[in-house]
C-alpha cells in the first residue's frame, strides 16, 4: 500500500470540516429555488428559456405546472421486466482480441407468482465484431471498446427487454424497467462510423424502442429508467436563466455578474434536482413531468435522434419512502398517457419497497448480468488454457507480467 | 422400483475421500440425517450417510435478508417474494461410509474421492437393508469422533426403519458399538440412548 493516509487523513478532516461549512449555504439556496419553483408560472419560465442566449446547460421544460406534487396513486397488479448487462473489454494484453457481453434478465409476474431469473453471454472476436467500419469513407473505423463497447451492451439490454416484452405480453400490464439514462450520452458523433450508428441506434436501441411502443400503444407495456441518486440539474438550470436579472433576458456571453465575481443565478443553483425535489415533494410524490432541451448543439444532437424516432425524452422526479430522490426517465409515447404515468410511477414505488430502496427487478437483472472479478479472472484462465492446448498460445504482454507477478 | 432407484437428488459440488459436498436438484428436498446415499455416476458406487444440510443464499457474498413485517407469515412472505427460492440452494454433507468393489460393498474409504459433477440419489429399503445386513459399517460411521454420534444415531435409527426386526437391529448394532466404543463411555451412552427401541 502506498497511498500516504498520513497526509490524505488531515485533508479529510478538512474536506469534512468544508462540507458541514458549504451546507449551510447551499440549503439557503436551494430554499430561494424552491420558493422560486413555487412562484414561476409556466409562462414565464417559457418566455425566459425563449430569450436565453448562449447557455451550454441541458434545460428542463415543464409538461405540467412547476408546482406539482402528485401522490402515489393505488398499486394495480403488474408484472416487472428488467434487463441490465456487464461487459469484458477488449484488452490488448491479452492474449486475443475479444470482448464478453452478458445480459442479465429479471421477469417477476406478480398476477401468477410467475419468475425468471437468466443470462445470456456472447463472446466477439472477429475482426467485423471488433471494428465497426463505413460505407462512405473506408478509413473511417470505430473500435468496439470503451464507450463504445458500453453504448452496444446498452443496445442489447434495450432488445432483450423488447424481445422479452414480445414473449411476456399477456393480461397482465409489463413495468419495464432499465438501470441508467434513457438516452445513450458520451458518443461523439463524428467519430461513430455508419456500420456502429447502425449497430447501435438504427438496428439496436431506436428498434428496440420501436418496439416496445407497439406493445404500449396496445396498452400491455410502460417503459421507464430508473436513475438512483440523479445528478441532472436540468430544473435547476433552467431555473437559473428564470432568475437572471439581465434586461432582455439571459445571456451567458453578457452575463451581468455579482461584485465578487459570481453570477447572480448561483443564488438559486445549491445542488442537484434530486437536492431541490428533496425539499419539495414529501414521501411517494412526484414532480411534473419534464422535457430537456438544450441551445447548444453538441448536447442536443443525442436527444434529437431519439425526437427524430418519436421517442422524446421524459423525466420526473419521485421521492421515494427511505428519503432518496430518484429520477425516473420515459419515452414521449409513456409520458402522454396519465394512466400509463401513473402505473410507472407506482410500480417503481413499490419495486424500490419490495427491492429495499433500489427497484427489485433491476437489483435481480443486474446480479443476473453483473461479471464479478472472479469470473474476469476464470475467464482469462481458460482463454490461456485452451490456447495453450491448442498450441496457440500467446505470451503476456510485459506489463501484464509484471503487474500479475509483481517481483520485488 | 428400478426408476425410484435412478431418481438423483442432487449432485456433488465438493468430494474428497472422506466426505462430499452435494447441491440438491430442488429447494428443501434434501435426504434427512442420517439417510443412506450413494453415488449415481463417475465410476463405482459410493456409500455415504447424510451428516448435514444447509439451504442458504446462492451468491455467499449477497446478505440474506428478512422479508415481510412480523404479522406476515412464510406463505404471505413468498407469495410477495416469488423470485426468492431462485436465489436459494440447498446441499448436504455426505461422510463416506464405504464402495462398490465389484459386487462387494467394501466398507471402508474408496481409493479416490467421488467425481465431482456426479449425481447422488437416496438408497431405497432394500439397498439400505444390504447395507447394514452386517455390522461393518458402523466403524466408518463413528470415525468422525463424538461431533458424528448425532449422525451415526440418525443413521441407525433410519436403517432400523428400514427393517422389520427393527428392534433386533437396534439391539444388535448397540451389542456391537460396546466394543468399539470400550475406551468413550459417554459416547456409547450417548448414542444408545438415542437410538433406544
Amino acid at each position: 500500500m502506498t497511498l500516504d493516509f498520513v497526509r490524505l487523513a488531515p485533508r479529510i478532516s478538512e474536506l469534512v470540516e468544508f462540507l458541514r461549512f458549504d451546507a449551510g449555504d447551499r440549503g439557503e439556496r436551494l430554499n430561494q429555488a424552491r420558493a422560486l419553483l413555487r412562484h414561476l408560472t409556466a409562462d414565464q419560465l417559457a418566455t425566459a428559456l425563449n430569450q436565453a442566449q448562449n447557455a451550454t446547460w441541458l434545460l428542463a421544460e415543464p409538461l405540467e405546472p412547476l408546482t406539482t406534487r402528485r401522490t402515489a396513486p393505488a398499486a394495480t397488479a403488474y408484472a416487472a421486466l428488467g434487463t441490465d448487462g456487464s461487459s469484458i473489454d477488449v484488452s490488448r494484453h491479452a492474449p486475443a482480441a475479444c470482448y464478453v457481453i452478458n445480459i442479465g434478465q429479471a421477469w417477476f409476474d406478480y398476477t401468477r407468482s410467475e419468475v425468471d431469473l437468466a443470462s445470456e453471454a456472447d463472446l466477439q472476436f472477429a475482426g467485423g465484431w471488433l471494428r465497426w467500419g463505413d460505407r462512405q469513407n473506408a478509413s473511417k473505423e470505430t473500435v468496439v471498446t470503451g464507450n463504445l463497447l458500453d453504448a452496444y451492451r446498452t443496445a442489447l439490454e434495450m432488445l432483450k427487454l423488447a424481445a422479452l416484452a414480445e414473449q411476456h405480453a399477456g393480461d397482465a400490464p409489463i413495468v419495464a424497467l432499465l438501470d441508467g439514462q434513457f438516452v445513450l450520452w458520451g458518443l461523439k458523433e463524428s467519430e461513430l462510423s455508419s456500420e456502429a450508428r447502425e449497430l447501435i441506434f438504427d438496428r439496436g436501441v431506436i428498434y428496440a424502442l420501436d418496439r416496445l411502443r407497439r406493445l404500449a400503444a396496445g396498452g400491455r407495456l410502460v417503459l421507464g429508467n430508473y436513475i438512483s441518486r440523479p445528478a441532472g440539474r436540468e430544473v435547476t438550470n433552467s431555473l437559473r436563466i428564470a432568475d437572471c436579472p439581465r434586461p432582455g433576458g439571459a445571456d451567458c456571453k453578457d452575463c451581468p455578474r455579482c461584485q465578487d465575481g459570481s453570477r447572480p443565478c448561483d443564488e438559486v443553483a445549491g445542488g442537484t434536482d434530486a437536492d431541490l425535489f428533496a425539499g419539495f415533494l414529501r414521501q411517494r410524490e412526484r414532480s411534473a413531468l419534464f422535457g430537456r432541451r438544450s441551445l447548444a448543439a453538441d448536447l442536443g444532437h443525442t436527444d434529437s435522434r431519439y425526437e427524430a424516432g418519436g421517442h422524446r425524452l421524459r423525466f420526473f422526479y419521485l421521492h421515494l419512502p427511505g428519503g432518496e430522490v430518484a429520477r425516473v426517465e420515459l419515452p414521449e409515447w409513456v409520458a402522454a398517457s396519465e394512466g400509463a404515468v401513473d402505473l410507472l410511477h407506482a410500480a417503481v414505488l413499490d419495486q424500490c419497497e419490495r427491492g429495499g430502496g433500489y427497484p427489485l427487478v433491476l437489483q435481480e437483472a443486474h446480479e443476473q448480468a453483473v461479471i464479478d472479478s472472479a469470473a474476469r479472472r476464470s475467464f482469462g484462465l481458460l482463454l490461456d488454457r485452451q490456447m495453450e492446448s491448442s498450441g496457440a498460445w500467446q505470451p503476456p504482454s510485459g506489463k501484464s507480467l509484471s503487474k500479475r507477478r509483481r517481483p520485488i | 422400483m428400478q426408476a425410484e432407484r435412478t431418481q438423483a437428488t442432487g449432485r456433488i459440488v465438493a468430494a474428497s475421500i472422506e466426505a462430499f459436498e452435494a447441491e440438491c436438484f430442488e429447494q428443501d428436498a434434501a435426504p434427512p440425517l442420517g439417510a443412506l446415499v450413494v453415488t449415481l455416476d463417475g465410476g463405482p458406487a459410493i456409500y455415504a450417510a447424510v451428516a448435514a444440510i444447509s439451504t442458504a443464499g446462492l451468491d455467499p457474498s449477497r446478505p440474506l435478508v428478512p422479508h415481510g413485517s412480523a404479522d406476515e407469515d412464510l406463505e404471505t412472505v413468498l407469495a410477495r417474494n416469488p423470485h426468492l427460492p431462485l436465489l436459494l440452494r440447498t446441499s448436504f454433507n455426505a461422510r463416506i461410509l464405504a464402495h462398490q468393489d465389484a459386487e462387494q460393498i467394501e466398507h471402508r474409504s474408496p481409493d479416490a474421492p467421488p467425481r465431482l459433477f456426479a449425481r447422488v440419489r437416496v438408497c431405497d429399503d432394500t439397498e439400505q437393508q444390504r447395507f447394514v445386513s452386517g455390522m461393518d459399517f458402523l466403524e466408518p460411521l463413528l470415525a468422525a469422533g463424538e461431533g458424528g454420534d448425532d449422525v451415526a444415531a440418525a443413521f441407525l435409527r433410519r436403517a432400523g426403519r428400514s427393517r422389520v426386526d427393527r428392534a433386533a437391529f437396534l439391539l444388535e448394532a448397540g451389542r456391537a458399538l460396546v466394543p468399539l466404543l470400550s475406551g468413550e463411555p459417554e459416547r456409547l451412552t450417548a448414542i444408545l440412548r438415542s437410538i433406544r427401541p
